[in-house]
């Protein structure tokens, strides 16, 4: 049993590695496909899912740093990440996504039984809060910018607000709609940026800066808190548990971003499965598939906290391989037609997953992300596209 | 000072610390296979292995009753919220194999089924 198990666990890694390397491939599809041919009670097929979706948590960040592709929950790392990139610090940026997603991966594992505890004591309270604490986010970042940008800020806000409502929670119907407004948002906006002022990159720093124990520890825990938080509350992303934490925490260093951003992404999947395991309730496409193979009891979460483990391991050693493979040689390619090529491959991944009308919200949160490039606005307004329908799913509207 | 050798060292001890809690977890919830005789109310709360042929089986609200024979003895079990494979194997003279946990109901013992193989 114990090899099947192992095999298993492997075979959740190598998808992983696949899914966090193509844009537009997430593991939900895959656990659905699992889903589809796994029986009723089959461990190791759940096995196969949780180390499939932390794998991806970590491999994520190596599209979205090297070639400015995001996935739904790693686009907030291209502005960073991209800026590293061009800097020639690429391994940094995304040895810093690693350490994250270890620090708080592991504590998340290590965590997860006080963290099962706590959540059937807070279930009532969390929900309560979020209206307050998105509605003050959003004012904050309105006031956040510049004072000649202020009003071209507001607008920002309320377009990408408006095509969230609209995609999200209007009729549209459009599938993998967040798929379709972060890749137009966050992903081809800079691409189209990168393509037009004809980006080069400088070659590749093939060391990266070792970061201090105490200083990895601390951004895990702040991280392992932004996990927790979009656990506790229900519609709550890692995106914006990210950038709350940054609003809140105020001045962050890029560095310690990125460290963040890795670490939420981790815990927060890893986390998913102890309130699976603590409410019977799904925050990720992940444990939605694993309920509906398994019913989770303290022994099949240890077994799943050993498949998270294994994952973690092999995450971060494959995100560490494939990025310096690929930086090896990235400098010696031309850029301009990487960025284009990648740029027609996100608009023909936006048409196969999501059809016309995806391809016209891709469209549309394109627009608005170039609007923030050539005006100099905070492209992180553009988070509104979901903090403003979650917003407004709470208040009730 | 974490470095990437640091990095890569985590992450070995973070898999082998996997592969250990893997072990450690198949240890001590591996099923013990015993026969019915064997079953009694000082070993409720364990899971075991049974095997046996299905003298009856009914279901009733969202479970299925059954009781399992295997010549040492009989035992009464239950599945909650059988699928279909589950339904398909419990038919009367059908022989299976139960992973379950040993409950008292009523001051008796019964196997609540986690699991359910066709035993040949």
């Amino acid at each position: 049993m114990l090899e099947t198990f192992l095999l298993f666990i492997l075979a959740g890694c190598i998808l992983g590695t696949i899914a966090g390397l193509t844009p537009g491939l997430h593991v939900n599809t895959i656990a659905m496909f699992v889903l589809a041919f796994a029986a009723h009670g089959d461990l190791p097929s759940v096995l196969l899912i949780a180390s499939m979706s932390v794998v991806q948590t970590f491999v994520d960040f190596v599209p979205s740093v090297l070639l400015g592709a995001p996935s739904n929950e790693t686009f907030l790392s291209v502005l960073p990440g991209h800026r590293m990139l061009l800097q020639g610090k690429g391994l940094f940026a995304i040895q810093l996504t690693i350490i994250g997603g270890l620090a708080a991966g592991l504590m998340a594992v290590a965590a997860g039984p006080l963290f099962a505890m706590f959540l059937r004591k807070g279930e009532a309270f969390f929900p309560a809060a979020i209206p307050f604490v998105l509605g003050t986010i959003l004012l904050m970042m309105a006031i956040g910018e510049k004072r000649k940008n202020m009003l071209l800020g507001i607008a920002v806000i309320l377009l990408s607000g408006l095509l969230g409502v609209a995609v999200l929670r209007g009729s549209a119907n459009v599938a993998n709609a967040l798929f379709c407004l972060m890749s137009g948002f966050f992903g081809a906006s800079g691409l189209i940026k990168s393509v037009w002022e004809k980006q080069k990159l400088c070659e590749q720093k093939t060391t990266a800066k070792p970061i201090g124990k105490a200083r990895a520890a601390k951004q895990g825990c702040v991280a392992l808190f932004g996990g927790a938080l979009v656990a506790l509350m229900p519609a709550i992303s890692c995106s914006e548990a990210a950038f709350v934490i940054r609003k809140i925490v105020g001045k962050i260093r890029t560095s310690d971003y990125l460290i963040l951003l890795g670490g939420i992404n981790t815990s927060n999947m890893i986390l998913s499965f102890f309130t699976l395991f603590a409410l019977g309730k799904t925050r990720t496409g992940s444990a939605v598939a694993m309920k509906q193979l398994l019913d989770i009891g303290t022994e099949q979460l240890l077994f799943i906290a050993a498949a998270c483990l294994i994952g973690i391991g092999f995450g971060a050693i494959a995100t560490v391989m494939l990025a310096r493979a690929a930086l090896r040689r990235i400098h010696l390619l031309d850029y301009k037609k990487i960025n284009a090529a990648i740029l027609v491959f996100l608009t023909a991944a936006v048409f196969a997953f999501s059809g016309t009308a995806g391809l016209l919200a891709f469209g549309s949160a394109t627009a608005i992300g170039l609007l923030t490039v050539c005006s100099g606005v905070r492209r992180t307004n553009c988070m509104a596209f979901l903090i403003i329908p979650t917003l407004l799913f709470y208040l009730g509207v | 000072m974490l470095d990437e050798t640091a990095i890569i060292k985590i992450s070995i001890a973070a898999a082998a610390a996997g592969i250990a809690l893997l072990f450690a977890a198949q240890y001590f919830f591996e099923a013990k296979e015993i026969w019915v005789s064997d079953v009694n109310v000082q070993i409720a709360g364990e899971t075991v292995l049974l095997h046996g042929k299905v003298d009856s089986a009914f279901r009733k609200g969202n479970a299925l009753f059954f009781q399992l024979n295997d010549g040492s003895g009989k035992i009464k079990g239950v599945v909650f919220n059988p699928d279909e494979k589950e339904s398909g194997l419990l038919q009367k003279n059908s022989f299976v194999a139960v992973r379950g946990k040993i409950q008292l109901y009523e001051g008796a013992p019964e196997i609540v089924a986690e699991n359910l193989e066709k035993w040949q």
